[in-house]
């Protein structure tokens, strides 16, 4: 077992775990972030998505010997104070979601590209997100809605 | 399962040795390897916080730490200016996820024969350099790998740096992937390419290909072929059909044989054409 220090959402947390502990079963059994997926638990789907100090990560293949010191952000610490950030806004007026289940990972995906890049092209989108899987096959919707935040965020700060 | 976390290299040197001891840089082999009980690890040695992480202009060289990410590299001014070869190749590799996570000693280190960065290593002629309590070696690139996943890495090793020349101004190249798709795909054949062009003609080329063999290997009898040549259709021609029958891929899960055969071809001519239709429009 070993203790680590890390920040999930803005949250200084310590826990004692097992070093070999995946970032996503800690997120989800420990700290109960369960908007956090686990897809196929191998990194080739995206949807356990999360930003580790400012980069987005596969969380199913960060283990907790790794993460002393980290800053996390998951889907839950986007909103701020009952507002949604504008991706979840987005997501929601473009119709984006179809059974949902990849959405967490995108939105993650997304939200570090604008964070690095505020006004990315269709290509920029596209990149940013290839490493997430929707079986539902909706991305024409879900490229549209991170166009449209990237624009929210420029127009109203 | 027992992990240390050494806090400096000669910390990390005294864990290594026995059997069953894996090093955890990025993970993303590692990880899924442990997953899929492919292997069972006595220890892990995580030496993520032994500051390899950096790439440094020393003179004519570039020195890249083994645990800089393959993400740090797409995204770095000096290898796009020094090494654009390997640029291209780390932007076609995995997702941005996995970019984030992998290093470049790992995808060296695992000695995957569809390794995206080891063809252009290879055509830069890449040192790597190793450390184990015995000391420090560098071993080429070209000599370093013995077989799929086997390298000539001892137990006590492992690989603190990556060291290459500087590319220069009349220095030509291209990197060619063919994947199942875009995205997180491995190679079914890769093909890196470089050379000193003057007028159209070529000298000192070097040409590696992956996923063709049980390592990434030199298309020497090619290379050696273009050589002084002045760049021409025919010539590209002729040269498409050679670098066919030197290589000698299998068939597997991801390709076959001819397919491989026949993409060596047509990948070394589409690069080669661009780069004689450049001169040529250059020239006008």
């Amino acid at each position: 077992m070993i203790k680590i220090k890390f920040t999930v959402n803005s949250e200084e947390r310590e826990i004692v775990t097992e070093p070999t502990r995946t970032l996503l079963s800690i997120l989800r059994e420990e700290l109960g972030l369960t908007g956090t997926k686990e897809g196929c638990g191998k990194g080739e789907c995206g949807a356990c998505t999360v930003i580790m100090d400012g980069k987005p990560v596969p969380s199913c293949l960060v283990l907790a010997c790794q993460l002393d010191g980290c800053e996390i952000t998951t889907i839950e610490g986007l909103s701020e104070n009952g507002n949604l950030d504008p991706l979840q806004k987005a997501f929601i007026e473009e119709g984006a979601v179809q059974c949902g289940f990849c959405i967490p990972g995108m939105i993650m995906s997304a939200k570090a590209l604008l964070m690095r890049n505020p006004s990315p092209t269709e290509d920029e989108i596209k990149e940013a997100i290839s490493g997430n899987l929707c079986r539902c096959t909706g991305y024409t919707k879900i490229v549209k809605a991170i166009e449209k935040a990237a624009k929210m965020i420029i127009h109203h700060g | 399962m027992k992990v240390y976390n050494p806090k400096n290299i000669k910390e990390a040197l005294t864990y290594l040795g026995g059997k069953d001891t894996h090093i955890l840089a990025g993970g993303t082999d590692l990880i899924v390897r442990i997953k899929d009980r492919d292997i069972y690890p006595k220890s892990i040695v995580n030496i993520k916080m032994l500051h390899l992480d950096y790439i440094k202009i020393n003179g004519d060289f570039i020195k890249v730490g083994a645990l800089t990410s393959v993400e740090t590299l797409y995204r770095s001014e000096i290898i796009n200016t020094y090494a654009p070869v390997l640029s291209d190749a780390v932007g076609k590799m995995g997702s941005p996820q996995i970019r984030n996570l992998g290093t470049i000693g790992g995808n060296i280190a695992n000695a995957s024969p569809a390794a995206d960065t080891v063809p252009p290593l290879f055509v830069l002629n890449a040192g790597i350099t190793l450390k184990s309590r015995r000391g420090k070696r560098a071993v080429a690139i070209g000599e370093f790998f013995t077989g799929p996943g086997e390298n000539i890495i001892e137990r006590d090793e492992f690989i603190t740096e990556v060291v290459f020349k500087k590319m220069e101004s009349d220095e030509v190249w291209f990197f060619k992937k063919l994947g199942q798709r875009k995205a997180l795909t491995i190679a079914k054949i890769s093909l890196a390419f470089g050379g000193r062009l003057s007028g159209r003609k070529l000298n000192e080329v070097s040409i590696a290909l992956g996923a063709v063999a049980s390592t990434v290997i030199y298309a020497k009898r090619t290379a050696d072929f273009l050589n002084s040549k002045r760049l021409t259709r025919d010539v590209i021609d002729v040269v498409s059909k050679i670098i066919q029958k030197e290589i000698e891929p299998i068939t597997d899960i991801r390709s076959t044989v001819e397919y491989r055969r026949k993409m060596a071809g047509a990948l070394l001519k589409q690069g080669l054409l661009d780069i004689m239709y450049s001169v040529i429009a250059r020239q006008s």
